[in-house]
C-alpha cells in the first residue's frame, strides 16, 4: 500500500518575552512518518537524547532525528501504545493497553531491550474500548494513567484479566419489562477511573467516574486534568480535574467505588 | 441526475478516460496507480472497507454538489470539525490539489459503472508486513489479542518456525505452533465475527503441537497454584527471556525454538530457591519433554534448593530427536 504521509506537527517553544511578536514564538514543521509503518501516530515525545520518539498504533516506537531527518526502530511489539514520557536517557514509560512499561536501551545500541512491566494490576476483558490514557507523572514520580470503560457491543471474552462482574451490564426496563444492555459498562477492575502507580509499582484507583480520558495532564500547580471523551452517558467531550477520590460523572466505574 | 453544462460552469470537464482510469486508481490500495487507500475507511457499494466505515463511496458522484465536495475535500475539518476525514491535501500545492481531486470526481461521477476498487482482496495482511511479520534472525515479540488466552498475552515467532504464546496473566506459555507466525490483521482491521463484535483476536498462521492447560511450576507445596506476577521481559540474543515472581520467587524464562523448527527449549533460570520447587510435565498426545533436571518422578522434576539455580525444558514432536 502506497504509505499514506501522516504529519506530525512540531512545535518548538522559544521562551521569549511577551515583547515579541508571536509568530516568532514556534514554528511548524512537516515530518513524513516512517516508510512501511502505518501512519498511526499514538504518541509523541521528546528523549534526553533530543531526538522526538513517536509510538505507532501498530506497536512501534521511532526515533526521529530532526537534524539529519531519519527514522530508526527503538522498540516494537506493544500492545496499541497510547502514550510515552521520557526519562533518564534511552528510557521511557509507555502506556500500553495491558501494562505501564518501562521500555529501555540498557546496551546503548539505540534499540530497547528491556520491557519492564511496572504494573498491569487492572482488569481487561479483550473488549477493544479498554483503552489507556496518560502516563503522566507527579514530582514524586508517581505515575497517573486513565482506564477507559468498555464497549456495549462486545461482551468479555474469557479468560480475562482481574475480577469480573456482570453489574451495570444488563437492565430490566420497569415500564417495559424488556430486558436490554446498557451502553458502556465497567466489567472488570478499575475500568473508568484514573490510576495512581507509584515508581515502585503500587497501584492504587485515584478518581472514577471517567468515561474514556484519553488525556490527563498537569497544570503548573500539579493539579490533574484529565480530556474525557464524548460517548455512551457523557454528552460532549469535558475536561475533568481529577482530585484524589473524586467521582466525576460516569456511572460505569461505580462496580469498583473505593 | 444533473446536467453536465451545469456542472462546467464551475470547472473544466473531467470526462476523459484517463482521469477516470486515474481516479479509480487513487481510490485503491494499489502503488503502482498512487492508491491513495480511500477504501481503507469508505465502504465502496457491497465491499466493506477495510477498517474505519466512513460515508459510502459509491454514491458520492450522485450526492454531492461539486463545489461542496472540493471544499470538503480541501480542509474536511473545516466544515466538520473533529471529523475522522484526513486533509490529504494541506501541504500541497494548490494547483496539484486540485488536479487530484477533479480526477477523484471523474472516478466519483462513474458511480457503480467504475470498476470495483483494487485493494478490498487485502484484509489479510501480506507476509512480511507490519501486521502478519515473518522472523528471519531474531525472534519477533508482539503483543497482540490471541485466541485461547487472556487479554494480555505476547505471542512469539521465532526463527525455524516454532511460534508460541505466552500469557502474562497466569505467566505461562499456552500453546506453541509450527509454522508460520501470524497475522494480526482482524485486530488492526477490527474484523468481526458473530459473538466476538469489535473484539477480535490474531490468525494463527500454523498448526498448534502443544497446548499446556495448566500451570508448570509450582512453589512448596501441590495444595494452591502459586499466585503469579508477571514482571517483564528483556531481550537476550535475539529471544526474550520472561520474568515473572511465583509466591514471590523469581525466575527468569527463555525460550528458544530449534533451528528445525520441531522443538523449543525452555531455559529456565533462579537466583534463588529457598523451598521445594517442582516442575510438572505435561505431554499431550504427540509431544514429548525432556529436561537437564535428570528423569522425572511422577510426571515431577525436583527443582534444587540452590541459588542460580538453571535447567533446560525442551518440548517437542513425540520422537524428534532432543
Amino acid at each position: 500500500m502506497k504509505r499514506l504521509l501522516g504529519l506530525l506537527v512540531l512545535a518548538a517553544f522559544a521562551s521569549i518575552s511577551l515583547a515579541q511578536v508571536p509568530a516568532s514564538s514556534y514554528r511548524v514543521e512537516n515530518v513524513a512518518t516512517p516508510r512501511g509503518i502505518a501512519p498511526e501516530v499514538s504518541a509523541v515525545t521528546f528523549g534526553k537524547d533530543g531526538l522526538l520518539y513517536a509510538t505507532f498504533r501498530q506497536g512501534y516506537i521511532y526515533a526521529y532525528n530532526p537534524k539529519s531527518g531519519q527514522w530508526r526502530r527503538f522498540a516494537s511489539g506493544l500492545h496499541l501504545p497510547l502514550g510515552i514520557i521520557a526519562g533518564e536517557e534511552g528510557v521511557f514509560f509507555v502506556a500500553q493497553i495491558p501494562e505501564l512499561t518501562r521500555v529501555a536501551d540498557t546496551d546503548g545500541d539505540g534499540e530497547a531491550d528491556v520491557y519492564e512491566a511496572i504494573s498491569d494490576d487492572w482488569g481487561m476483558s479483550g473488549n477493544y474500548h479498554e483503552f489507556v490514557g496518560g502516563p503522566i507523572r507527579d514530582a514524586e514520580g508517581n505515575f497517573y494513567i486513565g482506564l477507559g470503560v468498555s464497549s456495549p457491543n462486545a461482551e468479555p471474552r474469557l479468560p480475562i484479566r482481574g475480577e469480573l462482574t456482570d453489574r451495570g451490564r444488563i437492565a430490566k426496563n420497569p415500564v417495559k419489562g424488556n430486558v436490554n444492555t446498557i451502553r458502556f459498562y465497567s466489567p472488570t477492575s478499575y475500568r473508568g477511573c484514573v490510576v495512581k502507580i507509584s515508581a515502585s509499582g503500587k497501584f492504587s484507583p485515584f478518581a472514577c467516574g471517567v468515561r474514556q480520558p484519553n488525556g490527563l495532564g498537569f497544570d503548573a500547580q500539579g493539579e490533574i486534568f484529565a480530556a474525557d471523551n464524548q460517548g455512551g452517558w457523557v454528552g460532549t467531550s469535558p475536561l475533568h480535574h481529577i482530585t484524589e477520590g473524586a467521582f466525576h460523572g460516569h456511572p460505569a466505574s461505580l462496580n469498583w467505588d473505593p | 441526475m444533473r446536467s453536465p453544462k451545469w456542472r462546467g460552469l464551475l470547472r473544466e470537464p473531467a470526462s476523459a478516460e484517463d482521469l477516470v482510469s486515474r481516479g479509480h486508481g487513487l481510490l485503491g490500495t494499489s502503488p503502482e496507480t498512487g492508491g491513495m487507500g480511500c477504501i481503507g475507511c469508505h465502504d465502496w457499494g457491497e465491499n466493506k472497507s477495510l477498517g474505519e466505515h466512513g460515508p459510502q463511496l459509491v454514491s458520492i458522484g450522485a450526492r454531492l454538489r461539486y463545489d461542496w465536495y472540493v471544499r470538503w475535500m480541501r480542509d474536511p475539518s473545516r466544515i466538520l470539525s473533529g471529523t475522522s476525514m484526513p486533509n490529504y491535501f494541506s501541504s500541497a500545492p494548490p494547483d496539484k490539489a486540485a488536479a487530484t481531486i477533479n480526477v477523484l470526481w471523474a472516478a466519483f461521477e462513474q458511480g457503480d459503472k467504475l470498476p470495483t476498487p483494487v485493494g478490498f482482496d487485502l484484509k489479510a495482511g501480506p507476509a512480511g508486513s507490519e501486521r502478519r511479520p515473518t522472523p528471519t534472525d531474531e525472534a519477533i515479540v508482539m503483543r497482540v489479542d490471541m485466541p485461547e488466552a487472556s487479554p494480555a498475552p505476547i505471542a512469539v515467532g521465532m526463527p525455524g518456525g516454532v511460534s508460541y504464546c505466552f500469557d502474562t496473566v497466569s505467566c505461562r506459555v499456552r500453546y506453541a505452533w509450527r509454522g508460520e507466525f501470524l497475522d494480526a490483521s482482524p485486530t488492526v482491521l477490527r474484523k468481526t465475527e458473530p459473538g466476538t463484535k469489535w473484539s477480535s483476536v490474531a490468525t494463527i498462521l500454523g498448526e498448534i503441537f502443544y497446548r499446556s492447560d495448566n500451570f508448570p511450576l509450582w512453589v512448596g507445596t501441590f495444595d494452591a497454584v502459586p499466585e503469579c506476577d508477571y514482571r517483564g521481559y528483556r531481550i537476550i540474543d535475539g529471544y526474550p527471556e520472561f520474568h515473572y515472581r511465583l509466591d514471590g520467587v523469581d525466575v527468569h524464562e527463555r525460550i528458544e525454538g530449534a533451528p528445525d523448527g520441531k522443538t523449543f527449549a525452555r531455559r529456565f533460570r533462579l537466583p534463588d530457591i529457598q523451598q521445594p520447587m517442582w516442575f510438572v510435565i505435561e505431554e499431550p498426545a504427540g509431544v514429548g519433554v525432556t529436561s537437564t533436571l535428570g528423569p522425572a518422578r511422577g510426571g515431577r522434576l525436583d527443582i534444587p534448593q540452590s541459588r542460580d539455580v538453571e535447567f533446560t525444558v525442551t518440548v517437542g514432536i513425540e520422537g524428534v530427536e532432543r
